[in-house]
């Protein structure tokens, strides 16, 4: 019950709301390099059949607070967050057995297709882009992703 | 048996319904309607004034541990008195800044003296990330805030309000890729924007500076008034130029740090 229904969303609230820290041999902070909230959601929803962010309901509020936090447009993290979701949701369902490399490509496409979406968002709201730190989040997401499978899979919920 | 290709707990009904209300009330709030503007502010309010509570625990444990071990020890008392001292110098140079600040002032012709009104405003929330880099701040449109005002910390620049609800608003620091500061820059008086950057020490840089410039260590970097976007002569910052002969500003805080800011209020007054 705990696993499956309230850590979800206590941990993607706390990433949402926790505040940016500074990292100072990085000169930035951790949340400038990694989009924690779009990893935990793909892997809190492969690593157990049964997590469904009590169909999506739970999921579309925390989207709402990080529009509200974020300064963005309601409804930008909506689609986001949904993107990752309902690719999550296919992988899980087409797979046997966890197999860690067509999850990660899975995971790498998700994110390809969230952050051609949040650039289309960006475009529509008349804001700047900035592709070069969206390249460099993207590939440091996409790369701590095995670090994060570990403790999901071999921790969290070894038993699934 | 399962209903659709995502799997038995979510439908790729659910997921296209979701897609659609996100991207509806993307539009509405795109297209800032009336009623949806008000809508907004109150959630907003809501979500802000929610994260004060969840967040005071946390608050709670870290004053808890933080006195504790000042009853204990000493050495953190004396270092204390250090800190006061630095900060005693500090505010000695900040004098003489403003000083100088002050006679620059008095140079510029023809320009209107203004007392701005202020209030102080706690840092609730900062975030930097690929969407922002902005602080949510615990003062709002009933607190007569308003998009525009410039926020300082001990005379120093931090940002500008961009969004303001009833009792809560955000200022997009200067630090920010979005950010575009008119500055003017030491005895020269050199003009140039001051823009955020993730390359740069301290993520400040300067653009559109004169085609042939020399800048000194040292020199101090203070807003221009154009077109009264913001008042003149808030410094921003200090020029330091490194052994490779590299420039950057040192803006004598750490942006993440913030506790409590100063909010400008740009409804002008004569003196």
């Amino acid at each position: 019950m705990f696993k499956r229904k309230i850590l979800p969303i206590i941990l993607l609230l706390l990433v949402i709301i926790v505040s940016s820290q500074k990292i100072s041999f990085i000169n930035n902070t951790l949340s400038y390099y990694v989009n924690l909230q779009l990893v935990l959601i793909f892997l809190f929803v492969i690593s157990d059949e049964n997590i469904n962010f009590n169909r999506g309901l739970s999921l579309f509020i925390l989207a709402i607070v990080n529009d509200s936090l974020n300064g963005l447009f309601f409804g930008s993290s909506v689609i986001i967050f949904f993107i990752i979701y309902g690719l999550a949701n296919y992988q899980k369902n087409i797979k046997v057995r966890t197999i860690f490399l067509s999850e990660w490509i899975m995971f790498s496409v998700s994110l390809t297709i969230s952050y051609v979406v949040f650039i289309l968002i960006q475009y529509l709201s008349n804001n700047n882009i900035f592709y070069k730190t969206l390249l460099i989040n993207y590939v440091f997401t996409v790369l701590i992703y095995p670090m994060f499978w570990i403790i999901f899979h071999k921790l969290i919920y070894k038993n699934n | 048996m399962r209903d659709t290709s995502f799997g038995s707990s979510f439908s790729i009904k659910s997921f296209v319904v979701y897609i659609l209300i996100g991207f509806t009330l993307f539009f509405v709030d795109r297209y800032n309607t009336k009623y949806f503007s008000f809508f907004r502010q109150s959630i907003n309010d809501a979500i802000v004034y929610s994260i004060i509570i969840i967040k005071s625990p946390f608050y709670g444990v870290n004053y808890l541990i933080k006195s504790s071990q000042k009853l204990f020890d000493e050495s953190i008392q004396i270092k204390e008195i250090d800190k006061i001292k630095i900060e005693l110098e500090s505010q000695k140079k900040l004098n003489l800044v403003l000083e100088k600040q002050l006679e620059d002032l008095k140079k510029i012709v023809g320009q209107e003296r203004y007392i701005y009104q202020s209030s102080i405003a706690k840092v609730i929330s900062y975030k930097n990330n690929i969407y922002t880099n902005s602080i949510i701040l615990s003062k709002g449109s009933s607190q007569n805030v308003q998009v525009g005002d410039p926020v300082v910390f001990k005379n120093n620049l931090v940002g500008k309000i961009v969004e303001v609800n009833s009792f809560s608003s955000r200022a997009l620091l200067i630090t920010s890729r979005q950010s575009r500061i008119p500055v003017r820059i030491g005895d020269q008086k050199y003009n140039a924007i001051l823009t955020g950057s993730n390359d740069k020490k301290n993520n400040l840089d300067l653009v559109f500076l004169p085609k042939e410039y020399k800048l000194n260590n040292g020199d101090i970097l203070y807003t221009q008034s154009i077109e009264g976007t913001l008042p003149d002569g808030i410094l921003v910052g200090t020029l330091v130029i490194d052994s490779k002969e590299n420039f950057y500003i040192d803006s004598s805080f750490d942006f993440n740090q913030l506790d409590l800011v100063t909010i400008l209020h740009l409804q002008k007054k004569k003196e």
